[in-house]
Parts: C-alpha cells; sequence; structure tokens
C-alpha cells in the first residue's frame, strides 16, 4: 500500500514531470498563455497518459522487446488522436486555442518516458497510479504556470478581469514570458529543495 | 524468419485494434465536428448580416484578391446587401475582415478573421473590453445578482458599424485609429473601404 | 579584488578600479542628461532620478540577501545601468515604468547570473526590451522637446510612417523627439571624447558599429542603391548613445581588438536589418543584446597568442 502511494505522490512532488525531471516542456511553453489552455491540456495529457500506461501495463508480457517502441507510440497515437477528436467535437474553442498541440502530445517525452521507465514493467495498478500522479502533477505545474502568467501578464483569471486599472506585463504573456516564468520557478523550487536537504 | 514474421504479425494485430478503435470514434465524433465548424461560420456571417437584412447568401465572386456573397430576401432577386471578405497586410500580420454592408453601402458589421499584429499594439483591433471582473462574476455566482448581459465584441472594430464604406475616415470625427497602432488600425479601415468600393462599383456597371 | 583587468595578457598594473571606470562613464553621461532635461523639460529628471534609485535599491537588496558586501552597492555599476536605461525611456513615461525598469535590469539582467562581471546581457538594455515588449505604447509614445507647439508625438525620426523632416542641425543638437538621453548628439559625443581621452573606451567598437550601419543604410537605404541618407541614419535614434556608452560596456563586449571590431559590425549588421525591414524602427537595443550573446563565441576565435608562447 504504501509502495502504491508513493507511486502516485512522487509524480505531483520529489518527481514532478515540469519541476523535477523538465519533461514536457514544448507544451508547457507553448500553451501555458492562459488558465483554460493550461487545464485543456493538462487534462488531456493526463487522459493520454492514463490511457497508455494501463495499457501498455496490460500487454507488457505479449509485447517483444525489439518492437516495443513502435508498439507504444501505436497506442499513445490512438489516444491522443481520441482527445482530439473529442474536443473537436465538444469544445470547439479549446481545440482551436490549442491548436497543433494537442496532436503533439503524441511526441510528449512524458508520455513515451512514463511507458519505458514504468508501465513496461510494472503492473496494471501501480501503472495508473504512476499515470495518474504524473499527469496530475503535470497539470498542476501547467496550472501555477498559466495562473502566473495570465494574472501578470493579461490581468485576468479564468478570462476575466482582476482588477481595471491594472498595466498588464505583456512580456509574461508572450513566448519569452514563458521561459521567464518556469526558470524562476524551477530556480526556486531547486533552491528550496536544497535548503531542504542540508538542514 | 521466424521472428519477422511473429513481429510482423504483432505490430499488424495492434494496428488493426488501435484502427478499429479510431475509425469507431471518427464516426461517432464526424457529424458533431461538422455541426461545429458550420456553426463558427454561420455565427461570424450572422454577426457581420442581421437577418432581417436578408436570409440567404450566394457567391458572387472568389479570387485571389476578393471574395463575396450577395444577401437575397426572399424570393426578390435584388441583392439586398453584400458580405465580403477583405484582406491587407497590416504591421506585422494579413489582417483578414469580414464586413457585411447593406446595397447603399452601409456597414452592417465587422469581424476580423485572423490577425497576427503585435500583441499590446495592433492586435488591439479584436481587443473586447468587458466591465465584468473576476469578483462581479463571482458575486454572480453566490449571490444570484444579475447583470445586464453585455454586447461583446471588440470596441475597434465595432466603430464601423452603421457607417456608409464610401466615407469612411481616420480621423476624430471619423474612425479612431488605436493608440500607437495606426498602421494597423489604417490598414483594418483600407481593406474593408477599398474592397466595399470595388463591390460597390462592380454592381454599377 | 577590486582590480578589473579587461584585455588579454600580458597584464599590467594600474589604478583603475571598477568604481573608478564606472563613476567616470557615469561623469560622461551627464551632458547628455543635462540636455534631456532642459530639451523635455523636469519631467526627464524625475525619470533618471526614479530609475537610479529603483536599480540602486535592487542591488542593495540582492546584496544583501546573497550576503555580499553592502558598500559595492554604491561602485557606480547600478547608478550607470539606471542612469543608460533612463536614457532609453521616453521622457514623459508613467512614473512606475522606470522603477519596472530598474528592478528587471538589475533582477534578472544582472544579479541572477551572479552580479556584476558575470551578466551575460548589458543589464540597462534588459531593463529595456523588457518594458518594450510589455508595455509598448508608452514605451512608442514620445514627447516633443518643450518649445514646440503639440506637446506628444507619436513618431521618432526614425519612425517608418513619419513624414516630418529633420535637418542634420535638429538631429545634432537635439531638436526632435525621442528617448530623452539619445535626442542630443553633440552632448553625447562630448561625453564620447572624454571617455576616448581617458582611454576608458577604445574606438573599436564604435566606430566599426556606426560605420557599419551607415554603410548598409547607405547602400540599402530606401532612396535606392548607394543613395540612402546615412547620416541621418547614424544620428537618429539611439545609435551614438548605443555605440559609444552600451556596446562598449567592459563585461558584455569582447576582449580583444579583433573580437571588439566583429562585434562591432555585427552590432552595425543587426541595427541596419531591423531599422530598414523589421517591424521596429529602431533596432540598437535588440541588436546589441543579439551580440552580447554572441560575445563568448567571438572570444573563443579571436583569442590571441600567449606572450612568449612560440608556434610550432
Amino acid at each position: 500500500m504504501k509502495k502504491l502511494l508513493k507511486e502516485f505522490f512522487k509524480g505531483i512532488g520529489s518527481e514532478n514531470p515540469t519541476f523535477r525531471l523538465v519533461l514536457g516542456l514544448c507544451p508547457t511553453l507553448a500553451v501555458s498563455t492562459s488558465v483554460v489552455n493550461g487545464l485543456g491540456m493538462g487534462v488531456a495529457a493526463t487522459f493520454v497518459l492514463i490511457g497508455s500506461n494501463v495499457i501498455i501495463s496490460l500487454v507488457r508480457k505479449s509485447i517483444p522487446d525489439q518492437i516495443r517502441i513502435p508498439c507504444f507510440i501505436v497506442i499513445i497515437a490512438t489516444f491522443v488522436t481520441i482527445v482530439e477528436l473529442m474536443m473537436k467535437a465538444y469544445a470547439p474553442e479549446l481545440s482551436k486555442s490549442l491548436g497543433i498541440f494537442v496532436p503533439l502530445i503524441v511526441v510528449n517525452c512524458i508520455v513515451l518516458g512514463r511507458a519505458e521507465a514504468f508501465a513496461c514493467k510494472e503492473g496494471v495498478f501501480s501503472s495508473l497510479l504512476d499515470a495518474l500522479g504524473m499527469g496530475i502533477g503535470f497539470t498542476l505545474a501547467l496550472l501555477l504556470i498559466s495562473a502566473i502568467r495570465e494574472i501578470f501578464g493579461n490581468g485576468t483569471l479564468f478570462g476575466l478581469l482582476i482588477v481595471k486599472s491594472y498595466e498588464p506585463v505583456l512580456y509574461l504573456v508572450l513566448a519569452p514570458g514563458a521561459l521567464l516564468v518556469i526558470g524562476l520557478l524551477i530556480g526556486g523550487i531547486n533552491f528550496l529543495a536544497r535548503k531542504r536537504s542540508t538542514t | 524468419m521466424k521472428i519477422i514474421l511473429k513481429f510482423a504479425f504483432i505490430l499488424f494485430f495492434v494496428n488493426l485494434i488501435a484502427a478499429t478503435i479510431l475509425a469507431g470514434t471518427y464516426n461517432l465524433t464526424k457529424s458533431k465536428i461538422q455541426k461545429q465548424e458550420s456553426m463558427i461560420q454561420e455565427e461570424a456571417l450572422k454577426q457581420v448580416m442581421p437577418e432581417t437584412i436578408g436570409n440567404k447568401i450566394e457567391l458572387v465572386k472568389e479570387s485571389d484578391t476578393i471574395k463575396y456573397w450577395k444577401v437575397l430576401k426572399g424570393d426578390n432577386p435584388e441583392p439586398q446587401g453584400y458580405i465580403y471578405i477583405a484582406k491587407k497586410y497590416g504591421y506585422s500580420s494579413v489582417i483578414e475582415i469580414m464586413v457585411g454592408i447593406r446595397k447603399d453601402g452601409t456597414i452592417t458589421g465587422v469581424r476580423v478573421l485572423s490577425q497576427n499584429e503585435t500583441p499590446g499594439l495592433g492586435a488591439k483591433i479584436i481587443e473586447i473590453v468587458s466591465t465584468r471582473t473576476l469578483f462581479s462574476s463571482l458575486r454572480e455566482i453566490f449571490i444570484k445578482e444579475k447583470h445586464p448581459k453585455e454586447i461583446l465584441s471588440p470596441y475597434f472594430t465595432e466603430q464601423f458599424t452603421n457607417r456608409n464604406v464610401k466615407e469612411l475616415e481616420l480621423s476624430n470625427g471619423g474612425i479612431q485609429a488605436i493608440t500607437g497602432a495606426t498602421i494597423s488600425s489604417r490598414a483594418v479601415l483600407d481593406s474593408i473601404k477599398s474592397s466595399g468600393l470595388e463591390i460597390l462599383n462592380n454592381r454599377d456597371e | 579584488m577590486n582590480k578589473l583587468t579587461v584585455s588579454q595578457s600580458p597584464h599590467i598594473k594600474s589604478n583603475q578600479t571598477t568604481k573608478n571606470i564606472m563613476w567616470a562613464v557615469v561623469w560622461s553621461l551627464v551632458p547628455a542628461g543635462i540636455a534631456g532635461i532642459y530639451i523635455f523639460g523636469i519631467s526627464s529628471l524625475n525619470v533618471m532620478i526614479l530609475s537610479v534609485l529603483s536599480c540602486v535599491f535592487t542591488e542593495a537588496l540582492f546584496l544583501k540577501f546573497r550576503n555580499r558586501n553592502p558598500k559595492t552597492v554604491l561602485d557606480g555599476s547600478a547608478i550607470l545601468t539606471g542612469l543608460l536605461l533612463a536614457y532609453n525611456l521616453p521622457p514623459q513615461i508613467p512614473f512606475w515604468i522606470p522603477v519596472v525598469g530598474g528592478v528587471v535590469s538589475i533582477a534578472l539582467g544582472k544579479q541572477i547570473f551572479g552580479g556584476l562581471g558575470q551578466n551575460i546581457f548589458n543589464p540597462a538594455l534588459v531593463g529595456r526590451a523588457f518594458l518594450q515588449i510589455s508595455w509598448p505604447v508608452y514605451m512608442t509614445t514620445w514627447k516633443n522637446p518643450r518649445w514646440w507647439p503639440d506637446a506628444v508625438s507619436s513618431a521618432t525620426p526614425l519612425a517608418k510612417e513619419t513624414s516630418a523632416h529633420f535637418s542634420y542641425m535638429d538631429l545634432f543638437l537635439g531638436n526632435r523627439a525621442g528617448s530623452l538621453g539619445e535626442v542630443c548628439v553633440i552632448a553625447l559625443i562630448i561625453g564620447a571624447l572624454f571617455l576616448l581621452i581617458t582611454k576608458i573606451i577604445s574606438l573599436h567598437i564604435p566606430l566599426s558599429f556606426i560605420g557599419t550601419v551607415g554603410v548598409i543604410t547607405w547602400v540599402f537605404g530606401k532612396d535606392g542603391f548607394f543613395k540612402g541618407d546615412f547620416i541621418f541614419n547614424i544620428m537618429a535614434g539611439g545609435l551614438i548613445l548605443g555605440a559609444f556608452f552600451m556596446a562598449t560596456d567592459y563585461v558584455t563586449s569582447p576582449l580583444t581588438k579583433k573580437g571588439k571590431i566583429v562585434f562591432g559590425i555585427g552590432c552595425g549588421i543587426l541595427t541596419a536589418i531591423i531599422r530598414l525591414r523589421g517591424s521596429y524602427p529602431e533596432g540598437v537595443c535588440y541588436a546589441i543584446l543579439f551580440m552580447n550573446a554572441a560575445v563568448p563565441i567571438i572570444d573563443r576565435f579571436t583569442k590571441t597568442q600567449k606572450y612568449g608562447f612560440i608556434k610550432k
């Protein structure tokens, strides 16, 4: 039980895909311009992660080692396409603002990384928890980054104005702002982690 | 040899299942996606041309430089107005605008379809100023206080409504340019004006 | 600790310290500041004071936080950054813009890299680029000289849509709209001469920078091949300020003479391209920042032979 809990929480904390493993930065940088986008991307990636991790863990014994990567990619791509079609049908606005980054979940290193490093070795249940933890960790990281960028860079939260006379820092909502925010957050987290490990 | 056949079979099998699942999803979502797409177009058309003027549109001409429809009402063959897509290079991108005009040239609505101008400057051609804030929205949810519904349309393009394309001008009494983005503002105005005039002149010939 | 060596070996000991050099540059900027105050009125002084105070305060905060000697806050480097930042701002800008700019310059432009000597980019220009991207309306609304009839104009001489004509004399004396420290060419040249005579800066970077801009705008100017108005292009905008006072920053420019010339030419090419083809009217700031990033590689390829080392 303790081990399972550990598998779940490591994705949120000590092995957070964005801040600790620094994986999947391309969508993180590109879509974290607003909280809605960040949340949409996070949920989509979590869905793919859970689906692919569970399926890969289920079939791990019947897939020979030599052809595992193509098989994983096909499984991941299937889930991504399902997400893409669903999003187009039921959330067209979100699908339009996320654009190319939904299909690009296929090549998100977090998804393939978890398949390779975890799901193809472990049981179904712990793979599910691993995917859930990683997905939530990724979503939380995206939410944090996109909230900072949207609040300060656009003066809004969930598209709603916060203070009327605020002059937004456009820099943060543009591409360089993503790099700056992620850099400062990783720096801050490293600083805190180092401080904790020395005391 | 045997092992290659085995690999091929496994790959084939994985792909077969994936393809089946995808085909199913595609069929399930196909009609819904199409409906969404046509809804977006319809919404844009409705926004630039109220239904009281005409309820049928017919493509008149489509070329590299201009694309426009005539708007018909009922069985009357005389067009009541036109809808056109104007394009012009602004400050850093091509600005694509859908415009609706009555037959006398009065603009019924303007909508920017695509643009990639400088954020904070030229991109203000699509900026919407909302009077709602996060706090007022929260209040609405919790206290159930009702706010009058806002018309959410960008203030810059809203200026064009009910003006005649022939008389468009960037000035204090006319269309107010966006501060610091004169070039983008002028590009929008020029493309609306020149394409509009072209259509009206074609009709007269 | 305070001894600064800014060239390749062999090294000669001298009495120059970081503090002396920084303060000399600050003094050399004074004429341009006075000109800015004279041309645009007292609001220029406010911008300068706010910007400098903001830089010094941020520097002090970081030094305390990083447990460094708090005395180095007055080594002149923070004051110089603040002053240069102010010189790059429109004179009537809202008060909070130089304040934010100062914090960004020192915090993100300098201290985050490890303080003076460690920064890759010119701190003042980092601040300016941040402000330019964040609040483009304020950063591109200029004030006219105070003796002109209408107070606020929206175009500098370099702006692409402007039809106003400026004589060379207007540009030379500063009778035009622009950033508060860049308009008066004569005041800048007086300061630059002081730096050249005291040998704080050498002519390599400014000359190759300005020369390249001149040649390119002459050849490819908007009036046709070999007909461009290069005198106008050299004096309009922030080229003189950038070439003499910002591109020559010791920390962010190459060490060798050859490297300095490469650096200057690079800055010149980028400035000319941004001015002629880019969507911004002025390119000096971004050109210098770009070339700052290239300094390590320039240094690497222009390394000189070690003294006394015989090539086999």
